[in-house]
């Protein structure tokens, strides 16, 4: 960690340059779960935005005060805290959000992204560079969600739904291509398309980062890795497997 | 004075066999003709037209990926055209010409090119090329969609609805509107084109022995302990046994689709462990699983499994002594 | 090794604090959005039991013998039209059990049905049994009282689909298990209207 960034490059960052799905590589759990659909994508990346801004701040305004030695569980406090917040407005107002992100709104907790950031960012900045820096990875994230989730429902169910927490529409080319005997490729919104989508988009990043002469999202040793501090793979005195 | 004896100077190898890539893969082509022109027979020209597809689109595929990778031109030693074959003959008749192609192009361009090529593929891409058509397209790929139009005219027995695999279970046996045994081994009834004429792959299978393309262990042990298995299964009724073997994808499995070089081992132990483990698998599936058909699914399995096999069973070299013991004398 | 009671005392303060802390602002949403989200699941399911019968005015709730709720639909002067059951069947879907709401008029015939969460099953497969194609089989079925007979599944038979009366559901393409599970919680929801006295009842 070199030189100091502005603000406002600390918000450019988490689009592209360090984008945290295409090119650190977190949250991959979500990102092949809820990309069967764009209001799926859309929905997660909100939620998952507003607990990263929520905690980033919270986290940032407590540093001085949170003792090194129990960092961890008090992140993970405050972030469960929030998410659950999240959850209970979410299941009260937009109940059908709720059904379709299913386990993966709870599971927000332990997304790489947040308690990554809270650990390598928030812990060790200013709140409102903290909340800057929430903000540009969340919508980073929710990006690369869309963008995956619009490659995978289109080949997939040949639709794209539109929709923010149900305001939208859906539109579908599945039925004018089915007269004339195309039909959607459905392993695209299964477990295997969502591998395959996301290892092109990872290597497509991949490559414009080289052309721009970045390092490549690859993760060579325990020191790169944002989780270092916290990893209990790195305990064990194993390498990481990502 | 005498001329002076030329000597070439080089590297080892200096013992060169006549064999070539082109010249085992056109052994292939040839032993899989056999099964094709039986699939036009029973399914009429649409087989012809599925092949075709498969064969071309291969071929064209691997031309352009070559080209766009900046690698060498590899269309000549006709690997494309083998992999083309051999997904067409994992195809329904009936399915879609373009769903051909895609599959042609998966298994060229993502499961061989992009890993490296011949020789680096980690799976045999004819069989993950269909396996991604069955999970993208189930409906047109399932037993639903079998039929077996005949260009001759003649009265095919069974060759619509359900096939045969459709129609044996552990619980009820074979089923009575299930075709009869020489039905299933002269390949008039349902499936895939390529796997119904158990007769026209034993003759091809036979050519490739006697060209010593391939060594008959991993064909013999495979079908071999699946009739084994099943005749415990089926409490030695060997009807049902038969029925077993001449059925389903399991003779174009043993004989073409897991001999190939690239996805299995080396060793003779090796492609026995292997020919165990895909016999295992496949009656597995087969039996206690929900999808009738269990060859494709058992030889990937065994693919991903090569690399450990081989290190299992890698030849000792002469007087090799194991460290334990070295180290066992060392101490005493 | 030296422990200063400090080491121990200051982090174990402090986690309890934020924990504390943080509880309280959960205790404090909670009390906001309970009610909202008890409204929000009260309202899926009287849209469910509407879907499954349309002619319906309102709903009265009522008990089966093994203590599970069902509801008596009636019509806007108030005569008894039909009865919502809400069951889960015995056999699982791929993904887990799969809630069923069912509609079933006065003589035995099914007006339709409505299946629940159904997000652990295949997309593009399993999930279809939330589609009208698939439950529109449903509706006119009613259970054969000369044979006691279930709805039965096959596969493949477009027959049995366009067929609303023959007591065959077509099932899903490729996904049998799904359709079965479907199908299974409608038998249990036949069962229960026979247990309640079925046609007999007015």
């Amino acid at each position: 960690m070199a030189e100091k960034k502005t603000l406002g490059q600390e918000f450019t960052k988490g689009l592209v340059k360090e984008n945290p799905v295409l090119r650190l590589v977190l949250g991959t759990c979500p990102t092949l779960a809820v990309t069967t659909s764009v209001e799926n994508a859309i929905g997660m990346g909100i939620a998952a935005t507003i607990v990263l801004i929520c905690s980033n701040v919270v986290i940032s305004a407590l540093r001085k005060v949170i003792p090194s030695k129990v960092r961890i569980p008090c992140f993970i406090v405050i972030i469960a805290a929030f998410v659950t917040m999240v959850q209970l407005f979410v299941k009260a107002f937009a109940p059908a959000l709720d059904a379709s992100l299913g386990i993966f709104l709870p599971l927000i907790v332990v997304n790489c992204i947040i308690l990554g950031r809270a650990e390598a960012f928030a812990s060790k900045n200013s709140v409102v560079a903290s909340a800057v820096d929430g903000v540009g990875m969340g919508i980073g994230f929710t990006f690369a969600l869309i963008l995956m989730a619009a490659i995978r429902e289109f080949f997939g169910a040949g639709s794209l739904t539109l929709k923010v927490l149900g305001f939208g529409t859906q539109v579908s080319v599945a039925e004018p291509l089915a007269s004339i005997g195309i039909e959607p490729i459905l392993i695209f919104i299964l477990a295997p398309g969502g591998f395959f989508v996301f290892g092109l988009l990872i290597a497509l990043a991949n490559k414009i980062a080289e052309d721009k002469g970045l390092a490549r999202a690859e993760l060579k040793s325990c020191a790169e890795c944002p989780m270092a501090a916290s990893c209990a793979v790195k305990a064990a005195g194993e390498e990481c497997a990502e | 004075m005498s001329e002076m004896t030329k000597y070439t100077v080089s590297a080892s190898p200096h013992v060169r066999s006549a064999e070539t890539t082109t010249g085992i893969m056109l052994d292939v082509i040839i032993a899989l003709i056999p099964a094709g022109i039986a699939s036009i027979f029973v399914f009429g020209p649409r087989a012809l037209a599925v092949i075709a597809v498969s064969v071309i689109v291969a071929v064209l595929a691997e031309f352009l990926s070559r080209k766009v990778m900046k690698r060498d031109q590899t269309i000549g030693d006709l690997s494309a055209v083998v992999t083309g074959l051999l997904l067409a003959y994992n195809l329904p008749s009936n399915i879609p010409l373009w769903m051909a192609g895609l599959g042609s192009i998966i298994a060229i361009v993502v499961v061989k090119q992009m890993f490296g090529g011949i020789g680096q593929n980690f799976v045999n891409p004819a069989l993950a090329g269909r396996i991604i058509l069955m999970s993208s397209f189930p409906g047109k790929m399932s037993a639903a969609s079998f039929s077996g139009a005949n260009v001759m005219g003649w009265d095919v027995q069974g060759a619509t609805g359900a096939t045969p695999m459709g129609l044996i279970s552990l619980s009820d046996g074979v089923a009575d509107t299930a075709p009869s045994l020489m039905e299933m081994f002269l390949g008039t009834t349902s499936g895939c084109l390529g796997e119904v004429s158990a007769l026209a792959l034993i003759l091809g299978g036979l050519y490739l022995i006697i060209r010593k393309v391939i060594s008959p262990i991993i064909p013999v042990v495979y079908i071999g302990v699946v009739a084994i298995f099943m005749a415990i299964a089926f409490k030695f009724d060997m009807y049902a046994v038969a029925y077993e073997i001449l059925g389903g994808g399991l003779m174009i499995g043993a004989i073409f689709m897991a001999t190939d070089y690239t996805t299995s081992p080396i060793t003779k132990n090796g492609k026995i462990i292997y020919a165990v483990g895909c016999a295992l698998i496949t009656c597995l599936i087969r039996l206690f699983g929900s999808l009738p058909e269990g060859v494709s699914f058992s030889i990937i399995i065994m693919n991903i499994l090569v690399p450990h096999i081989e290190n299992l069973t890698f030849p000792k070299p002469f007087g090799y002594v194991k460290e334990k013991k070295e180290k066992e004398e060392a101490k005493s | 090794m030296k422990m200063n009671p400090k080491d121990i005392l200051v982090p174990a303060v402090s986690l309890f604090v934020i924990a504390l802390v943080a509880t309280l602002f959960l205790a404090i949403v909670n009390g906001v959005t309970a009610d909202k989200i008890a409204e929000q699941a009260k309202l899926a399911e009287e849209n469910a039991r509407k879907e499954v019968m349309a002619d319906a005015a309102e709903f009265e709730s009522a008990k089966l013998s093994d203590g599970a709720e069902y509801f008596i639909a009636k019509d806007a002067s108030g005569n008894t039209i039909g009865y919502v059951f809400n069951t889960i069947g015995d056999n699982k879907g791929y993904g887990g059990d799969v809630a069923v709401t069912v509609g079933i008029n006065t003589e035995g015939v099914i007006t339709g049905i409505k299946p629940g969460d159904i997000s652990n099953e295949t997309p593009g497969l399993g999930q279809n049994a939330a589609k009208d194609e698939f439950r529109v089989q449903f509706a006119g079925e009613k259970a054969n009282p000369d044979t006691e007979e279930d709805l039965a599944v096959v596969k493949s038979n477009q027959a049995a689909a366009d067929d609303t009366t023959d007591g065959q559901i077509n099932a899903l393409t490729s996904a049998t298990i799904t359709s079965k599970a479907v199908t299974g919680s409608v038998n249990k929801a036949l069962n229960y209207f026979d247990e309640i006295g079925g046609a007999d009842n007015g």
